[in-house]
């Protein structure tokens, strides 16, 4: 019930937020505003953000005359259209400590770029596995590669073609936000979705 | 092929969804779940099951490799304590019989009838010859042993097969040998403290078995190996006087003369 | 002072190259952090000098330094010293036996302004037995003084202990410094005691895992150049490279076997990270870990015939052995994070990163009883590397604010020591096996 509760909340959040132009997409971290946000709280912006794709259709404008359209068009409409949502979505996954589990949370965002992916065969992507800066170096750069593959994977059970993926690992060497916290831990442990 | 495909992974869903329902209080990932959700991403749906269940077996092995881990140390300390407890009774053996003998040589000079009787007393306790003599079953399992040392040399198995003998059959016959064995086996894996141990039970407790000569020549050689030359040499001067006729005092001699 | 039965002028040059001597150990002295005192007390007398030509290097400190951080001897501050011979001759072995001496080192630096040469003639004696250990006389070009001066303390260290010394062998290391879009990444070699580095390679993407080859010629490591990562390998001296793993997904965490043939590394061409086998000659790996978690971190053990890993079969990282043909059985038990493991050279023991509460410690395994401990007290967080003789642990530490400082710790834990010499943003440290 809460969590229902929760969620409409965390929409309209994102309205709001929205129209604040939020789009935090890419590889943005260092001054961004995300100092101020912290990850949970992004992640479940960018999972609301896939709910409430109606919303974002209404704002775009475009959707008025959809009877007019020839078959080729509408395709190449719901490319574009699945294109802009995997964009719009975040590119960016977050991971507990030790762990390269998806977590629910992110599996929305995921199949925004899985849907576009395996309707667009030209487009790739890289995605690039890092940790934070505990532990071992040499388990951390496998620790990252596992995340990537577990994206990866994710990937391909939608319907992405191998060859559209690429992972990398970076392990802890390039962290997002530099430094000793929990805070900047939590936002090193990533995989970022980088489209070629 | 496709759709084939997938109508299999719904129907592969919808059947481990009560599963997953009833690990919601283990696995956190679950309980943010969306049962509307569930039915629009089917795929993604069984990669999650399939993550779960990769962490879920992880997480058994470990448990696994923790407990039989656990079951081996619990197995070495067993045998440990053993030994200890051999060593412990051996030593309170030798006490009782510094005991018994320490106030009849006080005694001597003025009751010489009573000293006789005594020291024929404790002569005879010192020669009580009479093992329990082993039965069927007990031959068996000496017999088993004796197989995996001389034709498996399966050492370790016959050190697992002689404490359980031990603890069946104490106190019998066999048993001597089997402590003589159990040296046997732990000289040939070089663990000289153990072997020594064992051997000590035979020598000491055992004095008059048949095997106690074996021993004590053996006990020389353990310490010898263990690099303790000395105690080898006094060992084996104790061999010769305490059995000379024996073929263990005539190795022993030449185990002497070798170790110079 | 009454026996330095000299001529003026030397007095004056030797009290001068003491004060040298205390002002260099203000900033360079090794430093003792903790343990039970075991090590065996040696007096280093400040060396005399026979010529009108200061030599560029403090020998005598180098030497002290030198032996202290072989966490087996203790040496003696020159400022507590109560004579300063210089020859055997000059020994008042009392002198020495009031300060709790057991070893006393004294010398004379000669130049041979033909030859360009420095000569050190020196003498060891047990003050005890009043008997002199060692007597020689070893030269260097003024640039090679500091391999000189090590040269000696391994002469001085296996007379008195039976043990190879290490002063002689390297480091390599990578350091990473910058940010953002100037991050610079070098992989260095430098002596023992961290002094004369040089570059080997310079890059703005990431550079791993340096390991030295058995002969001490050559590095393999992993570099990033170009995006991806790959193996390499070079040679110290030439600065020549090859190129020699570079397969899809990780080339990771090369290990050289005992034998220089082939490379223990860490692939997931075929899926996981899994450990490879793969022989110098024909550049193909064989794969010998078969897991769907992570395995990596291969350390050989010192016969070749096994290697230890980390494996996080069991839900978190541990370490395992396994024999080339075998399979893995998990050595570790306490707690949840242990990782990177690296065998003694005897091969009686491994030591590997451990997680207690939060912090990272350096932790060991006795293989014969499987006892686990945990050894320094300091945080390591990083990949320890075992010196060629066995008797210390490197590694870095970035507790208490020394930031990219190097920490020795004997393998029995008893004393750590800091070196002297501070790399901003060093890491992966790897020590060179012992010189021929």
């Amino acid at each position: 019930m809460t969590d229902l509760l929760k969620n409409r909340v965390l929409m309209l959040g994102f309205a709001l937020l929205f129209v604040a132009g939020c789009s935090s997409t890419a590889t943005e971290p260092e001054g961004s505003g995300s100092n101020g946000m912290d990850e949970t709280d992004m992640e479940q912006q960018s999972d609301s953000d896939a709910d409430s794709s109606d919303a974002y259709g209404a704002g775009d404008g475009s959707g008025v005359s959809e009877e007019d359209m020839t078959s080729e068009e509408r395709a190449r409409k719901s490319l574009e259209q699945a294109k802009e949502k995997a964009m719009q979505a975040a590119s960016t996954i977050y991971f507990d400590f030790d762990s390269s589990e998806i977590r629910r949370e992110s599996q929305s965002i995921l199949e925004a770029h899985a849907a576009y992916l395996a309707e667009d065969g030209d487009a790739s992507v890289v995605l690039e596995g890092h940790t934070d800066q505990r532990g071992s170096r040499e388990y951390n750069m496998a620790l990252g590669e596992r995340r990537a593959e577990s994206v990866a994977r994710f990937l391909r059970v939608n319907d992405v073609s191998e060859d559209q993926i690429e992972t990398v690992s970076y392990g802890e060497e390039q962290p997002a936000v530099e430094g000793n916290s929990e805070e900047a831990w939590a936002e090193n442990r990533r995989v970022e979705i980088n489209y070629e | 092929m496709r759709s084939l495909l997938k109508a299999g992974l719904i129907l592969a869903v919808v059947g481990a969804s009560p599963a997953i329902a009833q690990n919601e209080g283990e696995a956190p990932l679950v309980s943010g779940n969306n049962p509307e959700r569930s039915g629009g991403n089917s795929a993604g749906e069984l990669f999650f099951l399939v993550e779960e269940l990769r962490a879920e077996v992880q997480h058994l092995r470990g448990q696994l490799e923790e407990t039989s881990h656990q079951v081996k140390r619990l197995r070495q300390q067993a045998r440990e304590r053993y030994i200890d407890l051999d060593e412990r009774l051996v030593d309170l053996d030798s006490r009782l019989s510094d005991l018994e003998e320490s106030p009849e040589k006080t005694r001597s000079g003025e009751n010489t009838s009573d000293s006789a009787e005594e020291s024929s007393n404790s002569g005879s306790s010192g020669e009580s010859t009479s093992y329990r003599q082993p039965d069927e079953a007990e031959r068996e399992a000496y017999a088993s042993i004796q197989y995996l040392i001389q034709e498996e040399q399966d050492y370790e198995a016959a050190i697992d097969e002689i404490y359980s003998f031990l603890e069946e059959y104490p106190e019998g016959d066999l048993s001597v040998n089997a402590y003589y064995w159990l040296g046997e086996v732990y000289l040939s894996q070089g663990k000289h403290e153990q072997a020594q141990q064992a051997f000590t039970i035979v020598t000491s407790r055992h004095a008059s078995h048949r095997k106690a000569p074996d021993a004590l020549f053996k006990l020389a050689v353990a310490h010898d190996r263990a690099g303790d030359g000395e105690q080898a040499r006094s060992i084996l001067d104790r061999l010769g006087e305490r059995y000379p006729e024996s073929e263990a005092a005539a190795l022993g001699r030449e185990y002497r003369n070798e170790m110079g | 002072m009454t026996r330095i039965h000299c001529r003026a002028g030397q007095v004056l040059t030797l009290i001068g190259l003491m004060l040298a001597a205390l002002v260099a150990q203000a900033d360079m002295v090794v430093r003792v952090t903790e343990g039970a005192d075991r090590r065996m007390p040696i007096a280093v007398v400040p060396f005399g000098t026979n010529h009108s030509r200061d030599a560029p290097e403090d020998l005598d400190s180098i030497i002290r330094d030198d032996l202290t951080m072989s966490g087996d001897l203790k040496t003696l501050e020159p400022s507590r010293m109560l004579s300063l011979p210089t020859s055997g001759d000059d020994i008042h072995f009392r002198d020495w036996r009031v300060l709790g001496q057991q070893f006393v080192l004294v010398g004379e630096v000669d130049f041979d302004a033909e030859r360009n040469r420095y000569i050190l003639s020196y003498e060891l004696f047990d003050v005890s037995q009043q008997e002199r250990l060692l007597g020689s006389r070893a030269s260097a070009a003024p640039s090679e003084l500091r391999t000189l001066a090590h040269h000696v303390s391994n002469r001085i260290y296996e007379r008195v202990t039976g043990i190879p010394g290490i002063f002689n062998t390297r480091l390599a290391f990578v350091t990473r410094t910058g940010s953002g879009n100037d991050v610079e990444y070098r992989l260095k070699v430098s002596d023992v005691d961290g002094y004369r580095d040089q570059v080997l390679l310079r890059s703005s993407e990431p550079i791993l895992s340096p390991e030295w080859s058995p002969d001490g010629k050559e590095l393999v490591y992993a570099s990033f150049e170009g995006g991806r990562p790959a193996i390499y390998r070079q040679v110290v001296s030439s600065g020549e490279r090859r190129r020699i793993a570079h397969f899809r997904g990780l080339n990771s965490a090369p290990d050289w076997s005992p034998d220089g043939e082939s490379l223990l590394l860490t692939l997931s061409k075929d899926g996981s990270a899994d450990i490879y086998e793969m022989p110098l000659d024909t550049l193909e790996p064989r794969r010998l870990t078969r897991h769907y978690s992570i395995n990596t971190e291969p350390s050989w053990s010192p016969d070749g015939e096994r290697f230890a890993f980390t494996s996080d079969r069991s839900g978190n990282p541990q370490v395992y052995i396994q024999s080339l043909g075998g399979d893995p059985e998990r050595l570790t038990f306490e707690g949840n994070y242990n990782a990177h493991p690296i065998y003694g050279p005897e091969g009686e023991e491994i030591f590997y990163i451990h997680q207690a509460d939060g912090r990272f410690l350096l932790g060991s395994v006795d293989l014969e009883t499987g006892e686990e401990r945990v050894l320094a007290g300091s945080e390591i967080d990083e990949a320890p590397a075992m010196a060629p003789n066995g008797r210390l642990v490197l590694y870095v530490t970035n507790a208490g604010g020394r930031q990219g400082a190097l920490e020795m710790t004997t393998v029995d834990g008893n004393a750590r020591f800091t070196l002297p010499v501070r790399h901003d943003g060093i890491r992966d440290p790897a020590w060179s096996p012992l010189a021929e």
